[in-house]
């Protein structure tokens, strides 16, 4: 992670950047808490909805990875369809976490 | 520089924009969805904002619409910032913003965003951009698409409800009005929306409505939900609530204006109750004319035996005219009851009302009567008898109502069927006339206006009226098919409005709108054996009596298998069977079909303590000769007999 181009790019400082990391991870963490919960209940719309969360703020930082998984999540519970999003949330976490790890050691 | 509210649900987005423009000196303030963002209006003044599509509470198109028609930020420069914007149908119809940006990667965005912020600086709010910024940098969004669809799908058909129907979040404050709730409730969608719930009603219902809503959210089934009527402001609602089950603390209120269906159901009841007093007051009538006729009977004979110098004739013929009294009075109960005596005639009713007038006039000089007939008032059908006491009633009415000086204004005109249908009754098709009596007096309040035409009600001092009057008004209205309204306030006076219907039958023939005379007694001919049917002993006996008086012979028969009994034995013999119609056992009609097969030119004078209408028109309509009401004076008697016995012409 290149924070001083991103930096550069969104017009912010590279201490900015790093925060607005940090509010992404603090929000996708919470919505993948949600996604959890409404797996449990079974509730496709709430499923749909904290995915596409997820989805529209990756896709603001192009996380690619992270924006495909819930891309995927949200196309199945948009149909109706139910599946377990362990895997993708699990992947999901894999990639927070070494954002995590990058902002810690860039600091 | 100035100030820019954010309104966005995503953290990140109202974080980034934020921070962005603060570093360019702009003034910030964000909110999480639409109601935020309403609150965040009422005292903040931001010249841009930029606000998102998709969001709970109050969603983005919603949020335009009510900035837009908000007067104290009618200069603020919206800008629609939005991943689906690039799919969205009517756009810009919907939001009226000044510019659409599509959301992508941060890098692109906030470029797009210092654009449309400096094209704000230098334009004035009417400058619009349609063209959305930012779209190459997004691809394609089917998803999307498709949800966008389905939501404008469940737009259109809420939009379409006749039924208001409104979302409440979890604090109890409007986030969702569709265009069926805006009517009924008739405040502005920008002022409904995001306003409390509860504050909609009075603060008597409040308490009501709250517990309803903690009820269903308590509640284990969404199917639980029952109505409440309301009143809001002039209306009355039905209002069910429900609630949302997977979100929260939400319920959805659904709302019906039930104002038309309870004042129909108020004006049915009223006209059951009337209906129910009218058959007893029939009922009523109908014995009373039954010990009447005793009454009379027994005195008629007495008078006949007695000097005029007898100490005791005078009192007799006291006992007539209180029996003469008595049978107007029966008369008028079943005036009410729609069982009064009906002769069919062509009527001018101008005249009519102007003879009744000038009468009125000269028992109280003190009113001013200004009588406004319509010239070519329709030739209406009716009985003179009623249509008179109706007018009369009216007019005395309106007379104590003034019991000083007044004015009392007497009008008749032609209307149109559709004329009256703003009334809460629906006249049938034609045409009617109208007579209007309105007068200057104390006027009534709704309650009393509720109670006027049943009978016996009567705001008079005791002794002063019978509370009878208006009953037969409202009697005979209805018995001729028409309608009545009245319209009064206190100290401003009174109007009553009475709709006949204009109809002709070809052999009505044409009365001038008088009574017609008593026919005067005549000589009885035609001397032989009458048949006499009536289950009362005290009538039965007083009218053999009187018919014996009259030189008949009388056979007297107390039930209907006598009088066929009877008949059988002596049918060579009798020339006339006088026939009470109400008999227990087997009734008159009954009789006279036996009658009739023993003797098909058996002539047959009916009798009742009811009048003609019904089962003794009926009668007639068949082959009876003849109709006597209850009580009768014997020289009635005589000269119903006569017309049987010897009809004119014959």
């Amino acid at each position: 992670m290149d924070i001083p181009t991103l930096a550069e790019e969104f017009g912010l400082e590279e201490q900015e950047v790093r925060r607005l990391y940090l509010t992404f991870l603090e929000s996708t963490e919470k919505d993948l808490v949600l996604l959890g919960q409404a797996f449990t209940e079974q509730d496709a719309e709430k499923i749909r909805a904290a995915a596409h969360h997820i989805k529209g703020a990756a896709g603001s930082l192009e996380l690619e990875v992270i924006a495909e998984a819930a891309r995927r999540i949200e196309e199945k519970a948009r149909r109706g369809m139910i599946e377990d999003p362990a895997a993708h949330i699990a992947n999901i976490r894999t990639q927070l976490e070494s954002i995590r790890t990058q902002l810690s050691s860039e600091q | 520089m100035f100030e820019v509210l954010v309104v966005d649900n995503h953290p990140l987005i109202r974080e980034y924009i934020s921070t962005l423009l603060s570093k360019q000196g702009y003034e910030i303030l964000s909110a999480e969805d639409g109601l935020a963002a309403i609150d965040v209006l009422r005292t903040y003044c931001p010249k841009v904002i930029f606000v998102d599509l998709v969001m709970p509470n109050i969603d983005g198109r919603t949020f335009c619409r009510i900035v837009r028609r908000m007067p104290e930020h009618a200069g603020c420069f919206l800008v629609v910032l939005s991943a689906t914007a690039a799919e969205s149908t009517n756009l810009a119809e919907d939001c009226n913003a000044n510019a659409y940006i599509a959301k992508g990667p941060f890098k692109s965005m906030g470029a797009h965003i210092l654009d449309v912020l400096k094209l704000a600086e230098r334009s004035d709010f009417e400058a619009v951009e349609t063209e959305i910024r930012g779209l190459e940098d997004i691809h394609a969004r089917e998803i999307t698409k498709e949800l966008l669809e389905l939501k404008h799908h469940f737009e259109v058909v809420l939009a379409s409800m006749s039924e208001g129907i409104l979302e409440i979040n979890g604090a109890g404050r409007i986030v969702y009005a569709n265009a069926a709730a805006i009517e009924i409730i008739e405040i502005a969608e920008e002022r409904l929306l995001s306003s409390k719930f509860l504050e909609l009603f009075s603060e008597d219902d409040r308490n009501g409505v709250a517990a309803c809503l903690r009820g269903i959210n308590d509640a284990e089934s969404s199917s639980s939900a029952t109505g409440i009527e309301i009143q809001l402001g002039n209306k009355e609602l039905e209002l069910r609530l429900y609630p949302i089950r997977d979100d929260g603390e939400k319920s959805i209120a659904l709302l019906m204006d039930i104002t038309e269906r309870k004042r129909f159901e108020d004006q049915l009841r009223r006209s059951q109750r009337l209906e129910s007093i009218g058959t007893l007051a029939a009922g009523v009538a109908h014995d009373f004319n039954n010990l009447l006729t005793v009454v009379q009977g027994n005195s008629d004979i007495m008078a006949m035996d007695l000097q005029q110098t007898h100490p005791h004739f005078e009192r007799i013929q006291e006992i007539l005219r209180q029996v003469q009294s008595a049978k107007r009075l029966t008369g008028q109960l079943l005036g009410y009851a729609r069982k009064g005596r009906f002769e069919v005639r062509l009527l001018d009713l101008n005249q009519l009302i102007r003879e009744t007038a000038e009468t009125f006039g000269r028992t109280r000089k003190e009113i001013s009567i200004n009588v406004d007939l319509d010239p070519e008032l329709e030739v209406m059908e009716g009985d003179a008898g009623q249509i008179e006491q109706l007018v009369l009633n009216l007019l005395l009415n309106a007379g104590d109502a003034m019991p000083g000086q007044g004015t009392l204004d007497i009008q008749t005109r032609n209307v149109d069927h559709e004329e009256i249908s703003d009334n809460v009754f629906t006249p049938k098709e034609g045409v009617y006339v109208l007579i209007a009596v309105h007068d200057t007096g104390i006027g009534m309040d709704e309650e009393i206006r509720e109670r006027i035409f049943e009978p016996f009600f009567t705001t008079k001092q005791m002794g002063r009226g019978t509370g009878l009057g208006l009953a037969s008004v409202y009697g005979a209205v209805k018995g001729h098919g028409g309608y009545i309204d009245v319209e009064s306030e206190i100290g401003k006076g009174t109007t009553f409005r009475i709709y006949l219907p204009v109809k002709r039958s070809a052999n009505a023939e044409f009365s001038a709108g008088s009574l017609h005379a008593e026919p005067g007694p005549a000589e009885s001919q035609n001397r032989g054996t009458i048949l006499l049917v009536d289950d009362e002993q005290a009538v039965l006996k007083v009218a053999t009596e009187i018919l014996r008086k009259l030189e008949f012979t009388v056979l007297a028969a107390a039930s209907g298998s006598d009088a066929i009994r009877l008949y059988r034995e002596n049918l060579e013999d009798i020339a006339l069977v006088i026939l009470d119609i109400v008999m227990p056992g087997m009734g008159g009609s009954e009789v006279f079909q036996e009658l009739r097969t023993l003797a098909p030119e058996v002539k047959v004078l009916l009798c009742s303590g009811y009048t003609i209408q019904g089962e003794a028109d009926r009668l007639m309509g068949i082959g009876a000769s003849g109709f006597i009401q209850k009580p009768f004076s014997l020289r009635s008697l005589e000269q119903s007999i006569n017309d049987v016995l010897q009809p004119e012409g014959s």
